[in-house]
């Protein structure tokens, strides 16, 4: 069993007449890649917001490395940061905004300023002067604070905003080799989810402040191919008529009524004759399967 | 806490702007001390040399208002050279409320600028936490302020008696005991600016509240006494009026007073600011 790092329970924050989270439960375990993926406004940064501490929940709790409350504020030596827009002094170079936060973190070790730069491919720049940044360098810099300081936990509020292709990609391999080589968790939130598809293994979908649905890759996948579905009064009859008659081993009982069939050599018009001459009641069989952006716009209610 | 204030002094240190307000403050004290007028700034043109009744009626009486009026600056400068036993440097202390226009600008880089790029989110949801962040950003305007406070006392005592002879020159230790009188009202100066920073938190409506508020509370001072009979005397804790009346041998009933009065208004400020910043949302 994974080690939890970051939990929200019942999480809720209302303004006066409306509420931006309604009881938000969200688990993320150690060395994940968190996707938190919503519409803009849906709630994403007012999460981030409340667990970084830069606004105070209404109702509910948070847990940090299984620390609450007070607790939890100490534990933000290991959490790296980057909340909404990259937002650093425009007047100081990428090196002195950084060496900056280094003298506020109370980071020793002189070399750590230069390796977050050149992660995030800014050695060349680290004398240009913050405000003569473009967005995408600025997304860069506001990536190197978060990686300053070794977090164990790096939240980021929709880092490829503003990033080239050529950027978007190098950044996802940068937080894979986080995580895979160091360890890291991340909680990456964004409104593109074929991008966050890309790099992150666990998902949760938010909307007007409510959790949709909490996700991982591999069921998402499951959720998302292409497929026959078969709707049926006897699942299991059903089941054992296909593994006999057609070899099949990938498919999914999906619950009492329906199973998905993930090998789409064979027909769905196959799939039924043979049903039926088994005397399995079929009530339907078609083929199914949807993009990633009809599966979000189908559980945020916005079906074609 | 200590971390954070390094910090700042790195970054305060990196900008122009705290060098233009140390350069303000010289500036002001300079041209005070070579034309020989206390907090004249703002007060004399050249070529149309003016002066306060103050100055007509205590330092030059031997001359009118307007052979007074009819001189060079060169020609002022020389008279007032001549007067005898005249304390220049205890005057400029006298006008030291200039200094609060110079604290504006410290208030300024030190926090509201963190608001105004938004850094101080970077701040907020790594380093430390917002009772340490006011506490480290109230340490170092305060420390700042009195510095400049301190040393505006001893470069004008030092550039009085270089820049003029010793011809207008009070002795140091008079000098200090006017600053340490002075140094509630300073110490209330920089903590009514930390109040506003924290409450407005955006460069420019800080600049918009701070810089016409003494004058507004001078107003409203004004305006109170006439309008509800308050007894003129309230006037004398108007900060202009208490930092002239405290370089001016006070009684020991009004030090008592104006201290009292400066830990107050130094304990609201600081308050509301604290207040107003715990509570909110950082955007």
């Amino acid at each position: 069993m994974k080690e939890i790092i970051f939990q929200t329970k019942q999480l809720t924050k209302r303004y006066k007449n409306f509420t931006a989270l309604d009881r938000v439960d969200m688990t993320v375990y150690r060395e994940d890649i968190y996707g938190l993926i919503g519409r803009n406004g849906a709630g994403k940064t007012t999460v981030m917001k409340i667990v970084t501490g830069l606004a105070d929940k209404t109702q509910g709790e948070f847990e940090i490395f299984s620390k609450k409350g007070k607790e939890a504020d100490r534990e933000k030596r290991l959490i790296g940061c980057l909340i909404e827009n990259p937002s650093f002094f425009g007047g100081l170079t990428a090196y002195q905004n950084l060496k900056y936060y280094a003298l506020q973190k109370g980071i020793t070790d002189k070399e750590q300023i230069g390796r977050a730069l050149d992660l995030v491919g800014l050695t060349d720049v680290k004398n240009k002067k913050f405000r003569k940044f473009s967005l995408g360098m600025k997304q860069r810099l506001g990536i190197a604070f978060a990686m300053l300081d070794n977090p164990d936990l790096i939240i980021l509020d929709e880092p490829i905003n503003g990033l080239d292709p050529i950027g978007i990609s190098e950044l996802r391999e940068t937080f894979r080799k986080l995580n895979t080589e160091m360890g890291i968790t991340f909680i990456i939130s964004s409104h593109i989810l074929s991008e966050l598809y890309l790099v992150a293994n666990r998902f949760v979908f938010i909307d007007r402040g409510v959790v949709l649905k909490e996700i991982s890759k591999e069921e998402l996948d499951l959720e998302c191919m292409r497929c026959i579905a078969v709707k049926t009064n006897d699942i299991k009859g059903a089941s054992v008529v296909l593994e006999k008659e057609f070899g099949i081993s990938r498919y999914k009982i999906i619950d009492k009524e329906e199973l998905r069939i993930y090998q789409t050599e064979i027909s769905a018009q196959e799939i039924n004759k043979t049903l039926i001459k088994n005397d399995i009641g079929v009530s339907s069989v078609y083929e199914t399967g949807i993009s990633l952006e009809d599966y979000f716009k189908s559980l945020v209610g916005e079906e074609k | 806490m200590f971390n954070m204030i390094r910090a700042d002094i790195y970054r305060i240190t990196k900008s122009i702007a705290f060098y233009i307000a140390i350069g303000i403050a010289l500036i002001m004290l300079a041209s005070s001390i070579y034309i020989v007028q206390p907090g004249s700034v703002g007060q004399i043109s050249v070529g149309d040399v003016s002066t306060t009744d103050y100055m007509q009626d205590t330092i030059i009486d031997n001359m009118s208002y307007e052979e007074i009026s009819g001189l060079s600056l060169g020609d002022l400068r020389r008279e007032m050279l001549n007067i005898d036993g005249y304390a220049l440097d205890k005057d400029i202390l006298a006008s030291n409320m200039n200094l609060y226009y110079v604290f504006i600008f410290i208030a300024a880089i030190v926090i509201t600028v963190d608001f105004s790029y938004g850094s101080v989110k970077n701040t907020l949801t790594s380093a430390i936490n917002r009772n340490r962040y006011f506490a480290s950003k109230t340490l170092l305007v305060m420390g700042i302020c009195m510095l400049i406070f301190f040393m505006n006392t001893f470069i004008c005592y030092f550039g009085n008696y270089i820049i003029n002879q010793g011809k207008v020159s009070s002795d140091l230790w008079t000098l200090t005991k006017i600053s340490l009188m002075q140094l509630p009202a300073m110490i209330a100066l920089a903590s009514l600016l930390i109040g506003i920073a924290f409450t407005f938190r955006k460069t420019s409506v800080f600049n918009v509240v701070s810089i016409p508020f003494i004058m507004v509370f001078q107003l409203i001072l004004a305006a109170a006494v006439k309008i509800f009979s308050i007894d003129p005397k309230i006037a004398d804790f108007e900060f202009q009026i208490m930092i002239s009346k405290l370089s001016d041998e006070p009684s020991g009933s009004y030090i008592t007073r104006s201290f009292i009065y400066c830990a107050v208004i130094s304990a609201v400020f600081l308050g509301v600011g604290f207040t107003s910043f715990r509570k909110s949302e950082i955007k």
